[in-house]
């Protein structure tokens, strides 16, 4: 399959700092790349550079074939997008309003909202069990309503690359359920979503591979085995060295949800 | 599933524009001459007449432009000065803060001092101030290197603080009779030098920005998430902020050129059109220019009539009604958590 997002030597940081660099990967529509490192090791800022919210040092991010350096922003968010770890509560604006910029790169900043467009926002926050955030005010939602909307934003774009940055921090245990379903669906759909997480077991359960994120570099790129428990471990302990990884876990599912 | 999401605040909004017409009709009537209701639709039968009786001449000499200035002004102020609380990401964002109104009373100082006295001249020297008190912050943003909001905040203080010293070395070598006085009565604004000569140019410059500023609503609520927000959307922050900026900025420096400084208007009209409105989309930012527009409206007409036949600074009402509806909605805000 072709790859849908190539990343070729990338190095960046803020200022003269480099916070990484020789950063190269590829990946294909319908994976999933977890993200993993420790605090401080540039994970949103790897996520900042391929959307382009910051200079690249060098290299190149390329999505379907296209360099994303010579494009505007806008054509950019045609081709990717960005959840962020938080959006502003903004008094005044409701998850509808918020959810609905997610077209702005289709719209461009005049035209009006079709019909078809109003039922794909309805249908979007309906799929994600959060049709009810679309009436409230931003400012009076919680941190993981907030995400939620954010997330059904992200969604709405209907990018061939997906960020995520650590997109279930705040989320209650049945939307995290949701959440990591519906990214498997979306990623069936031929989507390609790279996301930062902390917890290495939603990385383990939905993820089709992880990036290592250390001292300046990835160390480590593997697919995601899950019939490999002893495989994975070796892998996270050069992040996290007490981990124990096991397949028989006692763990709490949902039956709609699987996870 | 709900296929037609009703806009809400209909219901405020066309209250408010109800009380709008309803006092630009009342402006155009009361003053040192009143004039009847049959005074005023005489006037537009003698539109082209030879000879204009009295009240005709009152009518479209005097009320007409003082009542379309307030109108533009309070609607500019109102408007732009949501914009700007949205683009700033601030409520205490108004059209002041980057330096147009400072940088206009130096402009308007200096002609007074040098004595060039026409009012139009007088004119022309505010509006420059206010573009090149503009020019000089972003001048300061591009050196910097910046262009973040706190930035630009920054650059407007500076601005604002060069040009109140010279404004005060201005009143310095002011001559204390007359041009002192005129200074002073031109940074409290007034609405009552108004002529047609004024009032053409105000429309010319501030109608077409507004309904551009009107047409980039959407711009303006994406700004109001900030910058990494608008990246992810495919706004380009730094282009439309600026580009949103200027429009505004023009505006307001073309209302400030005409009247004078006119404080707090441009301040308190979002903040109770928000408290209206609840929200900061849709109707939002033609509420903010209407609630402007009443607001400067009563403020002229308490200025032209509560003085006993002087005309008083219109500044003095903006800011009695902006203190108190500043005081309810801090009050009203107690326990939102911002």
């Amino acid at each position: 399959m072709t790859a849908s997002l190539e990343i070729r030597d990338l190095a960046a940081g803020y200022g003269r700092r480099r916070i990484w660099e020789q950063i190269s990967f590829t990946a294909c529509p319908g994976e999933i790349l977890v993200l993993l490192g420790k605090n401080g090791s540039g994970k949103t800022t790897l996520l900042r550079a391929i959307q382009g919210s910051i200079p690249l040092q060098c290299g190149s991010v390329r999505i379907g074939g296209k360099d994303l350096s010579g494009l505007t922003v806008r054509r950019r968010a045609a081709l990717v997008t960005t959840m962020p770890q938080e959006i502003p509560a903004e008094r005044g604006l409701t998850g509808w309003d918020f959810v609905e910029m997610g077209l702005y790169p289709s719209r461009g900043p005049f035209a009006a909202l079709t019909e078809k467009d109003r039922a794909k926002i309805q249908r979007t926050a309906e799929k994600f069990s959060a049709a009810a955030l679309l009436d409230r005010d931003l400012a009076e939602m919680s941190v993981g309503e907030r995400q939620m909307v954010s997330l059904l934003r992200a969604v709405l774009q209907d990018t061939p690359v997906l960020l995520l940055d650590e997109p279930a921090s705040a989320l209650d245990f049945g939307h995290t359920g949701i959440l990591f379903r519906m990214l498997q669906r979306i990623a069936e759909e031929g989507k390609t979503i790279l996301m930062v997480l902390h917890d290495p077991t939603p990385a383990l359960q939905c993820g089709t591979r992880l990036l290592l994120l250390q001292d300046g570099g990835i160390c480590a790129d593997v697919p995601v085995d899950r019939k490999a428990p002893e495989a994975m471990e070796t892998v996270l302990r050069r992040l996290y060295p007490e981990i124990c990884v096991h397949d028989t876990p006692l763990f709490c599912y949902t039956e709609t949800t699987g996870i | 599933m709900k296929k037609n999401r009703p806009v809400p605040g209909y219901g405020v909004f066309a209250a408010a524009a109800v009380l709008f017409v309803l006092l630009t009709i009342v402006s155009l009537a009361v003053g040192s001459y009143p004039l009847t209701g049959r005074d005023i639709l005489q006037s537009f039968r003698e539109l082209s007449a030879a000879e204009p009786s009295m009240p005709t001449r009152v009518f479209w000499n005097l009320r007409i432009p003082r009542t379309v200035t307030a109108v533009l002004s309070g609607v500019t102020l109102g408007l732009c000065g949501g914009v700007y609380q949205m683009v700033f990401r601030s409520p205490l964002a108004s059209p002041d803060l980057t330096g147009v109104a400072s940088g206009a009373s130096l402009g308007a100082a200096l002609a007074i001092v040098l004595g060039l006295g026409s009012s139009f001249f007088r004119m022309v020297a505010a509006f420059v101030g206010g573009i090149l008190a503009l020019a000089l912050v972003f001048l300061l943003v591009r050196f910097s290197g910046g262009g973040r909001v706190y930035t630009y905040i920054l650059a407007g203080i500076i601005t604002s603080a060069a040009a109140d010293a010279g404004l005060m070395v201005l009143k310095m070598l002011a001559d204390p009779e007359r041009q002192l006085a005129a200074i002073d009565f031109w940074t409290m604004g007034s609405l009552a030098s108004v002529s047609s000569a004024k009032a053409m140019p105000l429309a010319i410059l501030t109608v077409p920005v507004l309904a551009v500023l009107l047409l980039c609503r959407r711009p303006v609520t994406m700004l109001s998430l900030g910058g990494e927000e608008c990246g992810a959307m495919g706004l380009s922050e730094r282009f439309w902020r600026a580009f949103l900026l200027v429009l505004a900025t023009l505006a307001v420096s073309a209302c400030t050129a005409v009247t004078g400084v006119i404080g707090f208007a441009g301040l308190i009209a979002p903040h109770i059109a928000q408290y209206l409105l609840h929200r900061r989309s849709g109707v939002y930012l033609c509420l903010c220019g209407i609630t402007g527009g009443i607001l400067l409206l009563a403020a002229d007409l308490a200025a032209r009539s509560l003085g006993g036949g002087a005309e008083l600074p219109v500044s003095i009402f903006t800011v009695a009604a902006g203190v108190p509806v500043l005081i309810i909605l801090l009050c009203k805000g107690r326990g939102d958590g911002r």
